[in-house]
């Protein structure tokens, strides 16, 4: 029989912090979005006090009762690097391992022997030991019966972080009390309208007709049915799918009045985004830009957004060029502008792309200028080789009022140890 | 970036060493920093001097090692992560510190060194 593990890393992005840090065992730790704006990783410490998912930080800091919180910038760079190590773990247990997100990992146990339950705690141990991180595994012989008692092992501190819902007999008593809100892919609209129904619990939604699920939550719903009944309907997959588009935005530290400030970033998300292109590999042959005023901040609002087709391209020049061209166009002064970004759409494999008859440079020089400037970012530091219109300083640049080091990848940052 | 010289474009005679060039060593392969377990760390301090690491070292440390007597780890204890060497004594291994032993309860190993390296020869 097919069986999967979900192996979940625990408050992920503040776990990476507490890797590198033994002064923050057992204290309430966040982690921040971009800017320093809300909330997007909270320890069980800083739950107990009250701290929402999403809260903006700026508020909620000057809650008396937050002061002794520990809050960190989001350090992508190190949760990049302690998401690999979780994964190179797991791929030593299993050659099937599905990266679902950052910190959430499928783990295929087909051909796996032994208990799995201890296969599971086994899985735990090693995650934590090794890559650092406290995980919950759940177990299940699918996809979404394997992050439904992924949750169940969160939710329930006597299960020590792993939960296996292989045995039907299991699942039948946890359904009949598990709302059907808790399901993968039952998000709270869908679960709004299963309540019409009179569906409150997973029970409920299984004894639920297949054709009325599906006309519910379209075909999706008679799938999940499916799925929780222990049918597998969801394969593991090894690979992402082919990206549609790709963004790059960001709200500024500080707002853009001056046209070559809000210039320089464009530039700069421009390249950003050729970089991400190149590395899936992918042309792109549209691209629209925004910018836009904050809704909150005071003064007259303004958005506004061009897009047009380009030659398919990912060189970092033609991209920074078309996309300065737009902002260009959309500029007005007299706005604070608080957000801009660049989107590619029109996305196609490179290597997939017909010769074009009259290119407009030369392909080959083209791509040995990117490769080498891909290399040298890779080799000193994103940004080391740029364009000169993403500019030398960067006003815009996000807030980070408390960034970790870079304990993994920064000789500068790495952890100290008292000798 | 120009093509690393491999001697395989001599203008004069052709070098017949051309096919067994090996490029520059890569510590970081030498090393193993790649792998999931490993991890770079620096270390602050000169109670070890005597077991020849210096203040500013980098230690490449292995998190997936069970330490030996007589190896040198990186512990956490009471919120500080410190270098201790593990010692055997009365049947259990124990960890020292240049002054005193760490508590085993509250004490626990992070990762065992494996290599050293420093950046100026003093």
């Amino acid at each position: 029989m097919t069986s999967f593990a979900l192996v979940d890393g625990n408050s992920f992005y503040c776990s990476c912090e507490r890797a590198f840090d033994a002064r923050l065992a057992g204290v309430p730790v966040v982690v921040l979005s971009n800017n320093d704006g809300c909330v997007i990783s909270r320890t069980a410490e800083a739950k107990a006090l009250g701290i929402a998912m999403g809260e903006p930080w700026h508020i909620a800091s000057k809650r008396p009762e937050l002061k002794g919180v520990r809050w960190f910038s989001s350090n992508y760079a190190l949760y990049a690097d302690m998401s690999r190590r979780m994964f190179e773990v797991l791929c030593s247990f299993s050659p099937d391992v599905e990266p679902y997100s950052i910190d959430e990992m499928f783990l295929g146990l087909d051909g796996l022997r032994g208990n799995r339950e201890a296969l599971g705690a086994e899985v735990r141990a090693a995650v934590l030991r090794i890559a650092k991180i406290p995980t919950c595994v759940g177990i299940g012989p699918t996809k979404t019966i394997a992050k439904l008692a992924n949750r169940h092992a969160k939710n329930t501190p006597s299960l020590r972080g792993v939960c296996d819902l292989t045995d039907p007999e299991a699942r039948r008593r946890l359904y009949e009390e598990l709302p059907v809100a808790e399901v993968w892919g039952i998000g709270p609209a869908s679960a709004a309208r299963l309540a019409r129904h009179g569906v409150r619990t997973v029970e409920d939604f299984l004894r639920m007709p297949a054709a009325l699920a599906r006309d519910e939550l379209t075909v999706t719903g008679a799938r999940i049915q499916e799925e929780l009944r222990g049918t597998s309907c969801l394969p593991l997959s090894m690979l992402a799918p082919a990206r549609k588009g790709l963004a790059v935005t960001r709200s500024f530290g500080a707002p853009a009045r001056s046209r070559e400030t809000l210039e320089q970033a464009v530039a700069s998300f421009a390249t950003r985004a050729a970089e991400k292109l190149r590395e899936a590999g992918m042309v792109a042959g549209h691209m629209s830009v925004f910018m836009r005023t904050s809704d909150f901040a005071p003064g007259t609002k303004r958005s506004a957004q061009a897009s047009s087709s380009i030659e398919p391209t990912s060189d970092t020049l033609a991209i920074v060029s078309a996309a300065i061209r737009m902002a260009r166009r959309l500029w007005k002064d007299g706005y604070a502008y608080a957000k801009a970004g660049v989107m590619l759409g029109d996305l196609s494999l490179a290597a997939e792309r017909p010769a074009d008859l009259f290119p407009s440079r030369d392909p080959a020089r083209f791509t040995r200028l990117m490769e080498a400037m891909d290399v040298l970012n890779a080799r000193i530091g994103r940004g080391a080789v740029r364009p000169a219109a993403a500019g030398v300083g960067a006003p815009w640049k996000p807030r980070q009022g408390n960034l970790s080091p870079r304990y993994t990848t920064d000789p500068e940052g790495f952890m100290r140890v008292v000798a | 970036m120009t093509k690393p010289y491999d001697g395989s474009e001599t203008t004069g005679f052709m070098s017949p060493a051309r096919d067994h060039a090996d490029g520059a060593v890569d510590l970081s392969e030498a090393l193993r920093l790649a792998s999931p377990s490993r991890y770079p760390v620096r270390v602050r301090g000169g109670g070890f001097a005597s077991r020849g690491i210096l203040d500013g070292d980098v230690l490449v440390v292995d998190a997936a090692l069970d330490p030996a007597p007589g190896d040198i780890v990186v512990a956490v204890a009471n919120g500080e992560t410190a270098l201790a060497v593990a010692e055997k004594r009365g049947g259990r291994l124990r960890l020292r510190r240049p002054d005193r032993y760490l508590d085993e309860d509250g004490s626990e190993v992070w990762a065992v060194a494996v290599a050293l390296v420093r950046e100026r020869l003093r």
